[in-house]
């Protein structure tokens, strides 16, 4: 990939001139994917190829291998980096083997992204997590990539919560008196900004003025789905409590780091140049219409390292639109609607335990 | 026995059961009750294939034949009782599964304790509303003392007390759900009848399937057996083999599932889509292990993995929901390292029984448990696994009346 698309606006390809970029960057990766990783190579050997003519046609990897196979494209010593999965649902988690230039242009591309909702001033960045989680550099949980992959972008780093999960309410008023006055980056996961900043501040009654800060914020909804909290029940219980109101929410995943999906001010998710995103019918597996729910896919030219640049995810989703959504950006513009439900198995006819053995 | 969580029929009690004394075999309550039951699930079972299956099951003429091969059992020096309490555990796999066993041992005049499967699927809860309002009848009083139809946890105090009292246990489960329950012993005298984890293959001749007039039909058979309970019974066909010529079989197999890929994208089976993605990734997992081939495919209903040995097949990375295994020989002999204990149904199409009898018999194979025409493979037979149920359900006496 030329490291100079990461300083073009992320946003700035209409349909035709973004296809024109990513096909044939994508087709090399799978070439090059196919070259240095076996199981890779082994997958594209046993699924007959068809002629690549679109996105569409380009073969995809289910999300769910990186669990149970090591699925690496460079030598042991040129591993840099190893991002897991944080796997609260599941006891396995997905093995990310990233080298140098891949992780550079992960942070670059993160970077992009943010500047065109943030501008290039690097503010002043709270975290609503601990500091511990990212003490092991070697090897990162998503949160702690995720945290690292923002925290380039901002400065003055500061913690908002202690071990414990509580609000450290006098680091909280230093920073904010330290940094009066100037706008603040806040990013933490959904769920625990519910549950730490703004269940706490409910609880306990206190008021905190956040009003100057953009809370970006990422990791899925399927615990506050749980609680019936929705993206708009979210945002207004933040502004009541806090005033803040610019709050983003963003699509990303720890299988393909950097080329996140950010939502705009009309609420929708954007796919920046160096990645793109498509819903599969889950009738045939085809290409859903815009508009029809389906399965995600996402594509991205940042994974060097590793065979994930074209992915199917277990989430379900529609794209809304392409280069027309009214916030200005162009690409397509989609929506997530969580995990594909998993419907009770049946079993495999072991009436005692509900994993598949049969 | 203070944790049981649902049970039908209401007022009963585990120390009633334990008191009442069985009934005679095909006593006629029993039999009008089977007879009840089938007329119930016949009018309202519509919806659900698997309950007209079960109500047709029941239905008079089949009651009657059950009943005359029971009786044949006695001859003049041999007579038959039934066990006395049988304890079933259901499995979860095939929703309408414990009423066959329940109504066997019923029909032998058993008391019965029937763990029921812990999930409550529309299916399920369908049959316990019929069956509940039938109990309610007092015509069927007697058998109300004799039946507890219970739902509870993983409670090892239930299994324990259960197991040694029961004369007969009988376990539809997988092989960890036989292991788990073996840790609870039974009456030194008392039977237990375990039916494990299966895997089950589809054999068809290459050249009948592809000159077949009843082509449609075939393919009705092939996807009602296919799809029938997720493709998760054990009789569920999820390796098809081919027998022919390599020219034929590819031939046969085009015909076969664009028939197939047909059928189901006009009606689609009811797959959760999360199964669907079970199948697809379960694709790319063979992919990566083995040496296979994946066919592309137009519906997420129909995934195939056509194998190139048929040499430790994986049998429990199959999830259902619609994934085939496949492969093809030149010869029945080919088949023969995979019948082993595992492989419990064959169904065919245009293959010889007789010549798969022989095989079976030359070569004194471990495996298989039935052979049926494709589009029986989930038709339940009360000679299951290589019991008859109807004699395990009894026990027989012999007299001699001396020279």
């Amino acid at each position: 990939m030329d490291p100079a698309l990461l300083k073009q606006p992320s946003y700035g390809l209409n349909a035709a001139a973004k296809l024109e970029l990513l096909l044939p960057q994508l087709q090399q990766l799978t070439q090059q994917h196919k070259r240095s990783c076996e199981p890779y190579a082994k997958i594209l050997h046993s699924f007959r190829q068809t002629e690549v003519e679109s996105l569409a046609d380009l073969p995809y990897l289910p999300v769910r291998l990186f669990k149970t196979h090591t699925l690496r494209s460079i030598a042991e010593e040129e591993v840099f980096k190893i991002l897991t999965s944080s796997g609260t649902t599941s006891q396995q988690v997905s093995r990310i083997y990233l080298d140098k230039t891949t992780a550079q242009f992960q942070t670059k591309a993160l970077v992009a992204i943010l500047q065109d909702f943030l501008g290039k001033y690097r503010r002043p960045m709270l975290i609503i997590d601990h500091p511990n989680v990212v003490k092991n550099r070697a090897e990162f949980s998503a949160r702690g990539a995720g945290i690292l992959g923002v925290s380039t972008f901002g400065r003055d780093h500061t913690y908002l919560l202690n071990e414990q999960m509580e609000i450290d309410f006098e680091t909280l008023e230093a920073f904010l008196d330290k940094h009066s006055g100037k706008p603040l980056l806040m990013f933490g996961f959904t769920f625990m900004i519910w549950q730490y900043l703004y269940q706490s501040l409910l609880k306990t009654g206190k008021k905190v003025d956040l009003s100057r800060a953009f809370l970006l914020h990422s990791g899925g909804w399927k615990k506050l789905a749980e609680q019936a909290v929705a993206n708009a029940t979210f945002k207004d219980s933040l502004q009541e409590l806090t005033g803040i109101t610019q709050i983003a929410n963003f699509y990303g995943m720890v299988e393909q780091v950097g080329s996140i999906f950010v939502e705009c001010v009309m609420g929708h998710l954007h796919a920046p140049i160096f990645a793109d995103v498509i819903v599969r019918d889950p009738e045939t597996w085809g290409v859903a219409e815009h508009g029809e729910l389906g399965v995600i896919e996402v594509l991205s030219i940042l994974p060097q390292s590793y065979p994930g640049h074209v992915l199917l995810t277990e989430d379900l989703g529609r794209v809304l639109g392409e280069d027309d959504c009214s916030c200005g950006r162009l690409g397509k513009y989609f929506e997530i609607e969580g995990r594909i439900p998993l419907a009770e198995l049946r079993g495999c006819s072991d009436t005692h335990s509900l994993v598949a053995t049969a | 026995m203070n944790n049981l969580d649902f049970v039908i029929p209401k007022e009963n009690s585990w120390e009633e059961l334990l008191q009442v004394r069985p009934l005679s075999p095909f006593a006629s309550v029993s039999s009008d009750f089977a007879k009840a039951l089938s007329q119930q699930l016949l009018q309202q079972g519509q919806t659900y294939p698997e309950m007209m299956a079960l109500g047709f099951w029941l239905r008079r003429a089949n009651l009657s034949r059950l009943e005359r091969e029971f009786t044949e059992k006695n001859t003049s020096d041999q007579f038959r009782l039934p066990q006395g309490l049988v304890f079933h555990i259901a499995p979860a796999n095939v929703d309408t599964l414990f009423v066959y066993s329940w109504m066997l041992a019923l029909l032998v005049g058993n008391k019965n304790f029937l763990r029921l499967p812990t999930q409550d699927t529309p299916q399920i809860k369908h049959l316990l509303n019929i069956i509940g309002r039938l109990f309610e009848d007092d015509t069927y009083q007697a058998l109300r003392q004799r039946n507890m139809l219970v739902r509870y946890g993983h409670d090892d105090e239930i299994n324990l007390i259960a197991s040694a009292h029961c004369d007969v246990r009988v376990l539809w489960g997988g092989d960890g759900t036989v292991q788990n329950i073996r840790r609870f012993p039974l009456q030194p005298a008392a039977r237990e009848l375990n039916f494990v984890d299966k895997f089950s293959l589809a054999f068809l001749d290459a050249k009948a399937v592809f000159d077949t007039r009843a082509f449609e039909q075939l393919i009705q058979h092939f996807c009602n057996d296919a799809f029938g309970f997720d493709q998760r019974a054990c009789s569920s066909p999820r390796l098809v083999v081919w027998l022919g010529s390599d020219h034929q079989v590819k031939q046969a197999q085009n015909k076969f599932w664009s028939g197939v890929v047909q059928r189901t994208t006009k009606q689609p089976p009811p797959i959760p889509v999360h199964l669907r993605m079970e199948k697809l990734i379960t694709q790319y997992e063979f992919a990566v292990k083995w040496d296979v081939q994946v066919p592309a495919s137009t519906t997420a209903y129909v995934n195939r993995i056509e194998l190139s040995s048929l040499d430790k097949l994986p049998t429990d990375l199959h999830c259902g929901g619609g994934l085939f295994y496949e492969f093809s020989v030149h010869d029945l002999k080919e088949l023969i390292p995979v019948l082993s204990k595992k492989i419990q149904t064959i169904s065919i199409f245009g293959i010889s029984g007789e010549n798969l009898r022989q095989l079976l018999s030359i070569n004194l194979c471990a495996g298989v448990d039935r052979i049926v025409p494709i589009g029986k493979a989930l038709d339940f037979h009360h000679h299951w696994d290589g019991y008859d149920l109807l004699s395990e359900f009894s026990r027989s006496i012999i007299f001699s009346k001396g020279p």
